[in-house]
């Protein structure tokens, strides 16, 4: 009698092992797939920033086809608000006195005025390649009423409209007393990348993966 | 009697467990090692790529005559060379393109293809190296169900990386592109 009962053990060990084995086996496939995904967003970020930096007009139809290329397994696209990746590509600079000056927001002493974005760091071009919905910019969102076409920020604007101010770490304005931080009148080229994450639930949620590169 | 009767009996019971076992976890390992290859692929393919761009926009006339090579051949050995065997050979040479693209305001997207103009490597363009439809292969047959043939196909993975051909008084030939 009792070796009958034994029988059907192995079933049962094996139903048991099955239920830890199987979801182990889908977490891993679903890491690794976000950890491939996110690896490809970087490599977005990376390039699209240096040749952004390298002043690529990424207004332009064919150059934003390089980038869906590059972004072609994320799932970028060039139409606007559609796929499941963007690229978000933005020259911020900080407002010092030469700034004000360039936008006539001086006294007649050369000191700011009228200037109220003085000592921030500002927008002067904002370009998005993609779905914007997948995510918005860590350093913010110029409204798009100031930006132009070709994606650039009027002077006037840069200097003045209090909605223009980025969120700026990390990065110092020109000292001159120790000669250090960024030199007047230079702009910082940022370039973020996003795509929807791998989602298969409850293993994995569909987290957007993010890369951040600044040249 | 009765007791060794269903002793005999279940002696061959391990097995048939094992195999009944075996087959579903087989399957699963399969799927994974499959989808890990494939996976590799991909990124050593993109890494290839990748090195072969930032290399390539930076290749001087000096360095490529010291080669005896043009631009186009040296950026192939690079990505051959980065690609860990994957793409060795003529036909492995034969996923690989590059491409290079002018900025070309009379176009309708604002860039040319001019890979094929003698000066289609000139500074400020953009170099796209590409692996197109690489075939991974499957490392072991997938079978869907008995009522189905059995596929063997290959998992078809590309990769793409591009950037900008840097200034130089000293450009190389461009040789044969894409």
């Amino acid at each position: 009698m009792r070796r009958t009962s034994r029988s059907g053990g192995a079933y049962i060990e094996l139903a048991l092992l099955t239920l830890v084995l199987v979801p182990l086996m889908l977490g891993v496939i679903s890491c690794g797939l976000n950890m491939h995904l996110q690896l490809q967003t970087v490599q977005l970020a990376r390039d699209a920033g240096h040749m952004f930096a390298e002043y690529i007009d990424f207004t332009l139809l064919g150059n934003q086809q390089v980038l869906a290329a590059i972004g072609n397994t994320l799932g970028l696209s060039t139409t606007a608000g559609s796929g499941t990746a963007v690229v978000i590509l933005s020259n911020v600079r900080y407002v010092d006195v030469s700034a004000c000056t360039l936008a006539g927001k001086v006294d007649a002493h050369g000191n700011p005025s009228g200037c109220t974005n003085y000592g921030n760091w500002v927008f002067s071009t904002r370009i998005v390649i993609g779905n914007s919905s997948i995510r918005s910019s860590n350093l913010g969102t110029p409204p798009t009423s100031i930006v132009t076409s070709n994606g650039t920020i009027a002077i006037t604007d840069q200097v003045t409209n209090a909605n223009d101010v980025a969120s700026v770490t990390g990065i110092n304005p020109w000292n001159s007393t120790t000669d250090t931080g960024l030199p007047s009148g230079q702009v910082v080229y940022v370039a973020e990348a996003s795509a929807k994450g791998f989602h298969m639930p409850p293993f994995s949620a569909g987290t957007n993966t993010y890369a951040q590169v600044y040249f | 009697m009765g007791t060794r009767r269903l002793q005999r009996r279940s002696t061959g019971v391990a097995v048939v467990e094992f195999s009944l076992a075996f087959i579903p976890y087989f399957a699963m390992l399969s799927v994974l090692c499959d989808a890990s290859w494939s996976i590799f692929a991909k990124a050593t393919l993109q890494f290839a790529v990748r090195s072969a761009v930032r290399q390539g926009i930076t290749i001087t006339g000096t360095q490529a005559t010291a080669a005896g090579e043009t631009l186009t051949q040296m950026v192939k050995d690079t990505v051959q060379h980065s690609a860990l065997g994957l793409l060795n050979g003529t036909s492995g040479r034969a996923y690989i393109q590059v491409h290079y693209l002018a900025q070309d305001s009379s176009s309708s997207t604002g860039v040319t293809d001019v890979s094929t103009q003698a000066n289609g490597n000139s500074p400020g363009n953009i170099m796209e190296v590409s692996v197109n439809s690489y075939p991974v292969g499957a490392l072991l047959p997938r079978i869907y169900s008995l009522f189905m043939p059995v596929d063997k196909s290959p998992a078809m993975v590309s990769a793409f990386a591009a950037d900008r051909i840097e200034p130089s008084n000293d450009v190389p030939s461009i040789g044969s592109a894409p």
